[in-house]
């Protein structure tokens, strides 16, 4: 396998754009990465669209809009972990010579307010109510709580830490700090879960070219190493995510997050002491204290001593969630697990403004969703 | 609808909210039980009718009755009520709770959890099967699902 990098990021806000067609908001994400690898868009040779709210052909439409240059194009889905599946489909075209340029964009406009079960949950679950998404998280903070001790206080600073992150970055969503007390009494949603604890769906897209080292350095582009981009699905028995509605008592496997973030340190040649921040799947303020922990970043039951130490905090010494995570931008299913990507880049070529993880070096993404998979990338200055 | 010929047939049926999930309660006030399936193969067991064991990828399977008794494993309240096409009460909307019943047999059945004061119950408390009424679909067959709740003396 050759070198995989990335020569170029766009982003567009996180938000809600009443009225802006999906294809302007991914054009412009686009235009941006092409702008930053210094490269023209015929130069694209195969392109993978994320997305999971938008149209079959979303990804052909908006290349079609970019102008017609006879590149194959897919759509990649896999409800939350849209984002880390298309990555990998980009990055093994690229390591396997099939192109030596590759576009690799997420968008989504997402419905307000509740978002569609009927998308992950059987008819039947929906009919009788067990089609909540954050039923799920809220059932796997209490094992942890019950496990490890950790408290609903925890939790919530980890929105607090989050949206004060947030406040920093100009393409978040919210980009408001809030106090314990603010999210301690927003409205609780599944116990122990609050409003303020929940990441919001809602809109936005992110690009990344992806090319070989040589390709980069040609277009005096600021490359970028991807190390490895792994997606995996669990081994028995199903966790705890949707839509799963049984699990074994007897047997035990590693958590989906371990199985992946374990492939994705063996590959890339990375220990998660080697890491310099973390953009993980904090869809609820209690997902991430536990996505800390099953990514090997600190011992069982130690995430919340890490927290308490401000060891993830920016100036700490392992930032997890510098761009306000999914928290302070919301989740727009497509475009969310790019947008990680999209600000590691950032954060390793020292352009991440306010909330600059000061010589960050090497820096891991997460994205977890519904089937269930989950993705880990390993990005490397 | 109907001609003479079918008349005797009840206009509307009691019919559970998913095939192979649970048996119905075959008289008024019987009882019905959780279907499972169990591997001859590694002993591991599902709720539910399956075709190929999750666990060793065995075809070699029998269906079984899950025990109607368990406890919780972990549980959760919903305090809004769940998104369209949810099919129970939302005015006035009562928090639900729902949760992981253990049963016997080494599977965790995610569940309602019904008949309760949402604020008491506690992990590792005993619940019982009931198979009831849950709604009336458009053609006003009676459509029953599984639930658990407290069992007596708690
Ligand atoms: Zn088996």
């Amino acid at each position: 396998m050759r070198e995989v990098v990335i020569a170029g990021v766009g982003l567009h806000k996180m938000g809600r754009f009443e009225g802006k067609p999906y294809v302007d908001m991914a054009c412009e994400a686009i235009q941006m990465a092409l702008k930053d690898a210094n490269m023209a868009w015929k130069e694209v040779q195969a392109a993978y669209c994320s997305r999971m709210y938008l149209p079959p052909t979303t990804g052909a439409r908006v290349c079609a809009a970019m102008g017609l240059i006879g590149i194959p194009v897919w759509d990649v889905e896999s409800a939350c972990a849209s984002g880390g599946s298309a990555l990998r489909s980009g990055f093994q075209s690229i390591a396997g010579e099939f192109y030596d340029t590759a576009l690799v964009f997420g968008v989504e406009k997402m419905p307000r307010g509740f978002m569609s079960p009927e998308n992950i949950y059987d008819k039947w679950q929906c009919y009788i109510g067990l089609s909540v998404n954050p039923m799920y998280f809220a059932l796997e903070a209490r094992t942890h709580m019950d496990k490890y001790g950790s408290t609903p206080e925890h939790f919530a600073r980890v929105s607090v830490k989050n949206h004060k992150n947030g406040s920093y970055n100009p393409y978040a969503m919210y980009q408001k700090a809030c106090t314990m007390e603010d999210i301690m009494k927003s409205p609780l949603v599944c116990d122990p879960i609050h409003l303020l604890e929940l990441c919001a769906p809602n809109e936005g897209a992110a690009a990344v070219i992806l090319t070989t080292r040589q390709v980069a350095e040609k277009h005096d582009a600021q490359p970028v190493t991807i190390c490895t981009s792994v997606v995996k699905t669990p081994l028995y028995p199903a966790p705890m995510i949707p839509p799963a509605f049984q699990t074994s008592a007897k047997i035990e496997s590693p958590p989906l997050t371990t199985l992946a973030a374990r492939q994705a340190y063996e590959e890339a040649a990375v220990g998660p002491e080697d890491l310099d921040l973390v953009e993980l799947q904090d869809v609820a303020a209690s997902s991430e204290i536990i996505y800390t922990e099953e990514l090997g970043l600190c011992p069982l039951g130690e995430a919340t001593r890490l927290l308490d130490e401000g060891v993830t905090e920016i100036g700490g010494r392992l930032p997890i969630n510098a761009s306000g995570g999914l928290l302070s931008n919301g989740e727009p299913i497509g475009a969310s697990g790019l947008r990680q990507v999209v600000e590691m880049d950032w954060q390793l070529r020292g352009q991440a403004g306010l909330r600059q993880v000061a010589g960050a070096k090497t820096g891991l993404g997460h994205v977890v969703g519904a089937g269930p998979s989950c993705g880990v990338v390993i990005l490397k200055r | 609808m109907k001609d003479g010929v079918e008349s005797a047939e009840p206009a509307r049926k009691a019919i559970p909210v998913q095939e192979g999930l649970f048996t119905m309660p075959s008289s008024p006030g019987g009882k019905g039980h959780l279907i499972g399936t169990r591997c001859r193969s590694c002993e591991e067991t599902f709720f539910g009718r399956l075709s190929v064991c999750g666990h060793c990828q065995s075809q070699d399977l029998e269906e079984i009755r899950l025990s109607d008794r368990g406890k919780i494993f972990n549980y959760t309240v919903l305090r809004y009520p769940p998104p369209a096409p949810w099919k129970g009460r939302s005015e006035p909307y009562e928090p639900m709770a729902v949760g992981f019943v253990e049963l016997p047999e080494g599977v965790r059945v995610l569940s309602l959890i019904t008949d309760c004061n949402v604020e008491k119950l506690e992990n590792q408390m005993e619940v019982d099967l009931v198979i009831r009424k849950y709604f009336e679909d458009e053609e006003g067959n009676e459509v029953y699902t599984y639930m658990f709740r407290p069992s007596s003396g708690q």
